[in-house]
């Protein structure tokens, strides 16, 4: 796959200890983009989806359509959370932020609170969105749908905070899109 | 089958771990009964005098269909121990997890188990999957998982190994 398109460093001024570099990667076929950050002991992975693939999780095994239909107005990207060192570390999805273009900051809907509104409707189903507050351990890893309330074809930054030794540690993955499939072949 | 496309394709680029967190002290593991593909009801005290890797699992998650075939391998590289592998699915129908099984290649010969209201995690703390548990042969949690392992890596193997031998 010859899909490398961007390798960013961004030394944020702080030497190259503190770097992060993100890798955004395009499917040749879907025209998807994904991105990577690694940054210090973290890295973050976050996966342009289509809403037919998201959509395909639930309704491909009679999961009720309560939960899609909950995320209406949301674009749903797929997120992969790696604990890259040798010491445990935790994070919580309630501490990060998206910033849109316009400059907006918002906070990210968490895993408990979309399990909350999908068992009020009726829908009982603990799985598929990111562990929204959890200790990564060496080697650790955890996965999932990240919903973000953003339209199709905006830009926004997302900030990550996670902690370790006693120590909050903040990094930002720039400018990502929320796909217009419209603008897919 | 299309669960989580666009992530399983992120996920082939990267690999499954090979490290299991040791729980110190060991804790009581907490019993449940569940069905096995062939109504058979099963409770993990059943297997006491075993060491068992216990799996939360479910086919829409890309690193827990990832990691299956290791486990059948590592069940077999074990199979004349005092060893077993219990993957619990999580809020599946029976047919469905019936067909994915038939599709990893090697197919699984270990138990799978039926959690069709998702009731066990939060019972073992599980906030994602998949997350994997060792069981001593006392019943008691040495090792957990959270994410995709390679569990038939020598690094796992030797642990489980030493565990056996206790």
């Amino acid at each position: 796959m010859h899909n490398l398109l961007l390798t960013l460093w961004m030394a944020f001024g702080l030497g190259l200890a503190q770097a992060s570099e993100v890798v955004a990667t395009m499917h040749p076929v879907t025209g998807l983009t994904t991105w990577k950050q690694s940054d210090r002991s973290i890295s973050l992975e976050i996966i342009q989806l289509s809403p037919e693939a998201a959509q395909a999780t639930y309704s491909s095994r009679d999961l009720s359509p309560v939960i899609y239909q909950s995320m209406h107005g949301y674009c749903v990207f797929g997120s992969v959370v790696r604990n890259e060192s040798d010491a445990a570390l935790t994070y919580r999805v309630v501490d990060w932020r998206v910033t849109g273009a316009n400059g907006k900051r918002q906070r990210l809907r968490t895993k408990s609170q979309w399990i909350a509104d999908w068992k009020k409707q009726g829908a009982n189903f603990a799985w598929s969105i990111l562990p929204d507050d959890i200790t990564l351990e060496v080697g650790d890893w955890s996965l999932g749908y990240t919903p973000i309330k953003v339209e199709p074809g905006e830009h926004f930054d997302l900030t990550y905070v996670w902690r370790q030794h006693g120590k909050s540690f903040t990094g930002t993955l720039q400018n990502l899109v929320c796909p217009d499939m419209s603008g897919l072949r | 089958m299309l669960a989580l496309p666009a992530l399983a394709t992120a996920q082939q680029k990267t690999d499954l771990t090979s490290t299991l967190t040791p729980v110190v002290p060991r804790t009581a593991a907490k019993d449940f009964a569940l069905k096995d593909l062939d109504g058979k009801t099963q409770h993990l005290s059943d297997y006491r005098g075993k060491v068992v890797l216990l799996n939360f699992w479910g086919s829409w998650c890309p690193p827990c269909r990832r990691e299956m075939p290791s486990m059948e391998r590592l069940y077999q590289n074990l199979k004349t121990e005092p060893f077993i592998i219990l993957a619990v699915n999580q809020s599946e129908r029976l047919e469905l997890v019936f067909a994915y099984t038939g599709e990893i290649d090697p197919a699984p010969t270990f138990p799978i188990l039926l959690d069709d209201q998702s009731k066990v995690p939060p019972q073992w703390g599980v906030r994602g999957l998949p997350a994997s548990f060792i069981v001593d042969k006392h019943g008691r949690i040495a090792f957990r998982a959270m994410g995709g392992r390679e569990f038939d890596h020598p690094d796992i193997e030797k642990k489980l190994r030493a565990l056996i031998a206790e």
